[in-house]
Order: C-alpha cells, then structure tokens, then sequence
C-alpha cells in the first residue's frame, strides 16, 4: 500500500514526466509548422512584408494611406505636396498597411525574398522548437531534482545563441528582401475607375526597425546558462562528500 | 583492509568503515539512526565512493562506533 510520503514524490515524478513528454510533443511541432509555414512564403500562400515609409518623392497622405492628388481633394484647403493625376488616380489608396508602421507586401517578390522577408515568422516558430528540444534534458534533470547535471549550461547557451541568431537573421533578412519586394510592388499594376497604372519608382523606402524584445529571451537564457554552469562546477566539486 | 575501488582514483585513502561495523555488530541502518547520516551517504563511505567527509559526518560515526578517525579511514601506502 502506497503511504501519503510516497505517493507525493511518484506524484510529482509523473507530473514531471507529463510536462517534458508535452514539451516534446510542442517542440516537433513548432519544426513542422515552421517548415509548413516555410514551404507556404516559398509557394506564395503567404505574402512577405516589409516595414516602409513614404519617401521623399511620394505625396502627402491621410490616415487611410490616401496619397494627396492634385484636383481630386474636395477640402478646399487642399493638401500638400500632391501629386498629378497623370501619376496617381485620385482617391486610390497605397498599397499598403497599418501594421504599427506601415508595411507593404507582395506575393510575387520571389521564393528567397519571401524567405529573407518572413525570417521572423518561420524562423521565430522554428527557433523556438529547436531550442524546446535542446533544452528538453535540462527540464528533465531540472524535474528530477538534479538541474545542475553536465551539460546543462552548454544546452542553454545553445538556446541563446539560437535565438540571437534568428534575431540578427531577421533584421537583415528584411533589409536584403525589401529591395526586391518593393521593386515587385512597383511593377504590379494597380488599377483604378479610370485606367490601369503603375507604382511609382521611389515613394516606398524601407524603414527598418530593429525590435529590442527578442534581447529579454537571450539574456535570460545567457543568464541561466551561466549560473548552471557554476552551479555544475560546484555540484562537481561536492560530487561524494558525505 | 576495504580497498578504494573508485574508477579514476584521485586519492589512496581507503575506508575501513565496513571492518568496523561487522566488528561492533551494527548494519550501516542502525549506524544511520545512531548518527543522523543517511544509508547512502554511509553506503557511499563504506564503498569507497566518497571523494570527501565532513568533520560533522567523521565526528558522528566516530562517536556512534567509539573509535578514532584513522580507524576509519587510512591513506593506501601503494602508487596510484
């Protein structure tokens, strides 16, 4: 018969053996909806954005992204500076989106510039699987009550250095493909009430941002890789005293 | 005399804790409620595992055995 002091550590062991199997279980499947995710930026099922500005040459434009056309504006007051007729049909709006700044997208910019351009999604999803499963003997040893085990230290760097990777491949994975992305969304042809055209060449200029909270994760992971590797060296040193 | 079996033998001190208790008649049980040590730790002293003891853990056994610490423990005179 099972007594209430035993039966709260096998407890404890299966919770422990629950949680590393349902992380397991996630970490597999964030690398398959990573490559799934992949396979569809490649396809063309999803559409690669990158963060823009207007740039020096483009019109004025209101909150709709509307750009100021010269005749077409029923304000009196006008806006400025607009742009002729002949080179946007007045009331067509931007090719593009409210998205924190402003981002335009396109699904025919290639499979490498949808790649470079959507590093953040896949590869934020794959990098996340990956690290579950480098870490999946930490959490293991952690649950067994032996988090100091060696080579815990080195698995969680490797965590935070995958991290940091995806991070550094995503700012420069947009700033390769925005080129190419916004030469394809100037060679799509809009169209309007009155005939088709085309995007003007220089309105849309790149305006990367590097966000800074991917840095939270590989601090705390740099951080807990190098108070376990202490923590190794010391458990090593007091390994048989008695 | 308990020869220390560990694999990688940094030391060649050997314990003689097992002589001792099949001369006082006690189980490593009885000498863990005598000194609060746990089994294991015994088990591991007893098997020459232990890489190092503290004065706490030598003093209890000590007094629980009514013996002095170089009965317990000897430094093997042989090449490592």
């Amino acid at each position: 018969m099972t007594t209430s002091s035993e039966a709260l550590p096998h407890t404890r062991s299966v919770l422990a053996a629950v949680t590393v199997g349902m992380l397991t279980v996630v970490g597999w499947l964030a690398v398959v909806v990573s490559i799934i995710l992949g396979a569809q930026v490649v396809t063309g099922d999803l559409s690669a954005e990158v963060p823009v500005r207007l740039g020096g040459g483009a019109p004025a434009y209101t909150e709709d992204v509307l750009p100021c056309v010269e005749g077409a504006s029923g304000d009196s007051t006008g806006c400025a500076p607009a742009t002729s007729p002949d080179v946007w049909p007045g009331g067509g709006a931007l090719p593009v989106q409210h998205a924190g700044g402003l981002v335009v997208s396109s699904r025919d910019a290639g499979p490498l510039a949808a790649l470079l351009a959507t590093v953040a999604t896949w590869g934020g999803v794959l990098t996340a699987g990956v690290s579950l499963l480098v870490l999946l003997p930490v959490f293991r040893s952690t649950a067994s009550g032996r988090p100091f085990e060696p080579g815990n230290g080195r698995r969680l760097s490797v965590a935070a250095a995958l991290v940091a990777s995806t991070w550094a491949l995503s700012v420069v994975g947009t700033a390769l493909a925005a080129p190419m992305i916004i030469r394809a969304v100037e060679s799509t042809t809009l169209y309007s009430a009155d005939a088709p055209f085309d995007m003007p060449a220089g309105w849309l200029e790149l305006d990367l941002g590097v966000p800074w909270w991917p840095a939270v994760f590989v601090l705390l992971l740099v951080a807990l890789a190098v108070a376990t590797s202490r923590g190794t060296r010391l458990a090593t040193d007091t390994e048989g005293l008695v | 005399m308990n020869p220390t079996e560990a694999t990688a033998p940094q030391h060649r001190v050997v314990s003689h804790l097992s002589d001792l208790l099949d001369a006082r008649g006690l189980t490593l049980v009885e000498l863990a409620a005598l000194t609060g040590v746990t089994v294991a730790n015994l088990s591991v002293l007893k098997n020459g595992r232990a890489r190092a003891i503290r004065f706490s853990t030598l003093t209890a056994i000590c007094d629980a055995l009514h013996c002095q610490p170089g009965e317990i423990l000897e430094v093997d005179e042989r090449g490592g």
